[in-house]
């Protein structure tokens, strides 16, 4: 709706609309030449702005300025504002911190860039630990974490494309890329995509997550989540799009692969043949969690002779009073763990470690005691978990979870059939999946159309100087990241 | 969208396919039969046979590639007509789904007897059929990208079998002498049948995103495949003898439990490998399902409603799995398929050759 050009009119349409809401503060005064009128949300802006930058140059310092535009130039002494015509976008702006200026008998107003949000300054990773790198992560201000990631990308290519999302919450979305990397097409696709969206709020950059995936019934991550600056930065070097959501600590990089989610900050901060070491280590880490239950249900109860002999003597020996068929023991030790997983997670940092060690240690040797499961299917529980923690990336870990009680059950059924059979489908699953047209597999498979130079950062990591071009992410023309000393070059 | 490969199979993804279809089911059936009739050089025959094959798929698909459209399916409809490659689906498609069928059977065989006696082989050939009809449902991209690791899973394996074998080879049990020659080019005959999938090469082999380079693709498929088969069975007759090697199923599979592993955690692994020989039919069953209901969706013009077809694909397919009474009659069946397969280089000429004389027009 347009603006009046009568001040009091504008004025109780404002109030109106606000009625109710305590925390929006009216302000009226005079600027000598012109009655005035001020709107702003209390508590999210910076009061210290508004009464230096607007307030005293309005009222002490100011004077002769007629219109809205005249104050817009010569009194406010603030760098970001804006003349806005409609009464949508004063409530837009005032609801996000910013302070709406109307003067009499002008149909227009003045948006001055106010925002003063509370904020709990820049943490530390929490769910993505290094030992050596960089320890600040994203913050739950959009504005905050847009900077974390310009401050590593000191190029004017970089840009910041803003939308907003959520037809009530109207949350602030930030895409960020490189334009000379960054493919065209997948930055127009995914800035498509986010104005496509048509929910009354997007409260956490999971929400925005979910609306961008292709497959949403698979329950691998098809894009990745991440509270390292230097991980997104990382990212829209490789010619990847950021897209960073307000009141989200983690922002989300896509597309994304399998191997991506193997990767961890640290491992390019390393020496190479260490950390190709703890890549082969996670992906056999992968497989083990996945696969180890249900392998020893079909090894155990349909093939014990595929098992040594002392082996399977053990095993048969330490069941020998237990009540439960093989698969009811795993299932009871897989939950047993599940839920002291998840016990773990609600309870406060210093106690959770020691209930995680307590309860693990205690309820598995109790179990053990009782009878209830033998102490092989402990040892298969807990290394699976363990394993699991080895992925550095918490969705994948999920994913993994669940694909693993699947497996399970296949094996329980099919015995070693079963076990190949569910597998094959993961994997089956996994090929049809595609993260803004790039293979969820590549470059395990796929690798052929790059010259299988991304080959060069999946299961090992070559060393740095090797890694001269850039993944599949890049746009043609920009592959090369690593200029040659002789020829020059690069990009 | 952002990756130039995605709407077709990379010609990787054709070897690959190739490579993991075709391995696992010839590391079955192929050597039995080429054993019978060349001896203790079946090896031999298999690498002239296989050697043979390559060479003739190279040389007809360089021939050929010019008169490549999108898909098969395509390129007869436009060069032919509908009536005339109405009749040329239908011969290839009772091929393939009798191939596919035949395999079916002898890897559900296997399963039940080497790997699960508790799975009952029509019940595997179920899992089997249903596994391949949701791989086929994702399209030939999913297919050649589980393949490019199933491929690599298993020549690795592969690899790891061999290299510890070989040191346990006799040798002299390998040696030939001329008047074995007849019998040597009677196994190659046998050999270069059982490696010539024509069907499947010159369905997907249009499928590529470089068609000028599927010649290449397929030969290098065939040699790796005639490789393995061939080093295979050599070490299969040294280890077992030529007169064991016979009356073995599947001398390649079985020759696994006489292995000695260093450090190996199972004891019997030949049931470890049929594992892999499962991948195996997986993929050929599911390449199998996927293009019998692509000829199907062409036949009847229904090329966007994909569900009917490949339903009657997996009951056809499943079918005919029943044919074969015991594991020798299977054999029997997939020897007597492999028969006419060079004919179907023939058949399968036909539509890429009218392609180019067309466009000369």
């Amino acid at each position: 709706m347009e603006l009046f050009k009568e001040l009091n009119k504008n004025k109780e349409y404002i109030k109106n609309t606000f009625f109710g809401s305590d925390d929006v503060v009216f302000k009226e005064f005079d600027n000598k030449a012109v009655k005035c009128f001020m709107v702003y949300t209390d508590n999210i802006v910076d009061g210290a702005t508004i009464e230096s930058a607007v307030l005293t140059n309005m009222m002490v310092l100011g004077g002769s300025q007629p219109d809205t535009e005249g104050i817009e130039r010569h009194l406010i002494s603030v760098g970001e504002t804006q003349l806005v015509e409609s009464f949508e976008e004063i409530f837009d702006a005032v609801l996000l911190g910013d302070t709406a200026v109307l003067a009499e008998g002008d149909n227009r107003a003045v948006i001055i860039s106010t925002k003063g949000w509370p904020s709990r300054g820049i943490p530390e990773a929490s769910t993505e630990v290094v030992v050596q790198g960089p320890k600040d992560a994203f913050t739950e201000q959009g504005s905050i974490n847009t900077v974390l990631i310009r401050r590593r990308i000191r190029d004017t290519a970089l840009k910041v494309k803003r939308l907003k999302c959520g037809r009530r919450s109207k949350t602030d979305i930030a895409v960020m890329y490189l334009k000379d990397v960054a493919k065209k097409e997948l930055v127009d696709n995914i800035l498509n995509q986010i104005e496509s969206i048509n929910v009354d709020c997007i409260l956490d950059s999971g929400y925005l997550e979910q609306f961008l995936e292709k497959r949403y019934s698979s329950p691998f991550p098809q894009l990745q989540l991440t509270e390292r600056p230097d991980k997104a930065a990382s990212a829209i070097y490789e010619g990847r799009v950021v897209v960073v959501v307000d009141n989200s600590p983690f922002v989300i990089i896509l597309p994304s692969t399998l191997n991506i989610f193997f990767q961890s900050s640290e491992d390019y901060y390393e020496r190479w043949e260490i950390m190709s070491f703890m890549r082969i280590l996670r992906f056999f880490a992968a497989a083990l969690s996945v696969a180890l239950p249900g392998l020893y249900i079909a090894l155990t109860v349909y093939r014990p002779d595929l098992i040594p002999t002392a082996l399977a003597l053990k095993i048969s020996s330490g069941r020998a009073y237990v009540p439960f068929p093989t698969i009811a023991e795993v299932l009871i030790m897989e939950t047993a763990f599940e839920l002291l997983r998840e016990a773990g997670v609600r309870l406060p940092s210093p106690v959770s470690s020691a209930f995680g060690i307590v309860g693990g240690i205690v309820i598995g040797s109790a179990a053990v005691e009782a009878g209830i499961v033998g102490p092989v299917v402990v040892i298969i529980a807990a290394l699976s978990g363990i394993c699991s923690f080895a992925v550095p990336n918490p969705e994948f870990v999920s994913a993994l979870r669940l694909v693993k009680y699947f497996i399970i059950f296949f094996s329980a059924f099919l015995g070693l059939f079963g076990f190949y059979t569910s597998v094959f489908l993961v994997l089956v699953h996994l090929a049809s999946l595609e993260s803004y047209g790039v293979p969820y597999l590549y470059p395990f498979c796929g690798g052929s159309v790059d010259g299988y130079t991304d080959f060069k950062d999946s299961i090992i990591r070559v060393p740095l100087r090797l890694m001269k071009k850039r993944p599949i992410f890049a746009r043609k023309g920009q592959k090369i990241r690593m200029a040659d000393k002789k020829r020059g070059g690069g990009s | 969208m952002n990756f130039s490969c995605n709407d077709r199979i990379s010609n990787n993804q054709l070897r690959a396919i190739l490579v993991a279809g075709l391995l696992g089911n010839l590391a079955v059936s192929a050597p039995l039969g080429v054993i019978e009739k060349s001896g203790s050089a079946a090896y031999i025959s298999i690498a002239i046979g296989g050697l043979a094959a390559a060479v003739l798929f190279y040389i007809l698909i360089k021939l050929t590639s010019a008169g490549f459209v999108k898909s098969y399916e395509d390129m007869s409809t436009e060069s032919l007509g509908r009536g005339i490659s109405f009749v040329l689906f239908a011969v290839v498609l009772i091929h393939i789904v009798l191939y596919g069928g035949f395999q079916l059977s002898i890897s559900a065989r296997m399963v039940q007897e080497t790997m699960e006696k508790g799975v009952g082989k029509n019940f595997a050939s179920l899992i089997i059929v249903l596994v391949s009809a949701y791989m086929a449902q994702r399209g030939s991209e999913c297919i050649g990208r589980i393949a490019e690791i199933a491929a690599v899973l298993m020549l690795i394996f592969i690899a790891f079998i061999f290299i510890v074998s070989a040191p346990s080879m006799d040798l002299t049990v390998l040696r030939t002498t001329p008047a074995e020659s007849r019998g040597i080019l009677k196994g190659a005959f046998d050999a270069f049948c059982s490696m010539s999938a024509a069907g499947f090469v010159f369905m997907l082999s249009p499928k590529t995103n470089n068609t000028k380079k599927s010649a290449m693709s397929v030969f290098s498929a065939i040699i790796i495949v005639t490789a393995v088969l061939s080093f295979g069975t050599a070490l299969s007759v040294s280890c077992f003898g030529l007169k064991e090697a016979e009356r073995k199923l599947w001398p390649v599979i079985q020759m696994m439990n006489y292995t000695e592993f260093p450090g190996s955690l199972v004891e019997r692994q030949e049931v470890l490998m049929s594992g892999f020989y499962v991948f195996s039919s997986f993929i050929l069953t599911g390449i199998s399902v996927y293009l019998s209901s692509s000829l199907l969706g062409h036949m009847f013009k229904s090329v966007k409603k994909k569900w009917p077809f490949l339903l009657a694909s997996c009951l056809a397919v499943y079918a005919l799995q029943y044919c074969g009474k015991d594991a020798y009659g299977d054999f029997n069946l997939i020897y007597w398929l492999y028969r006419f397969n060079p004919v179907m280089y023939i058949i399968m000429i036909i539509s890429p050759v009218a392609a180019i004389v067309r466009r000369k027009k």
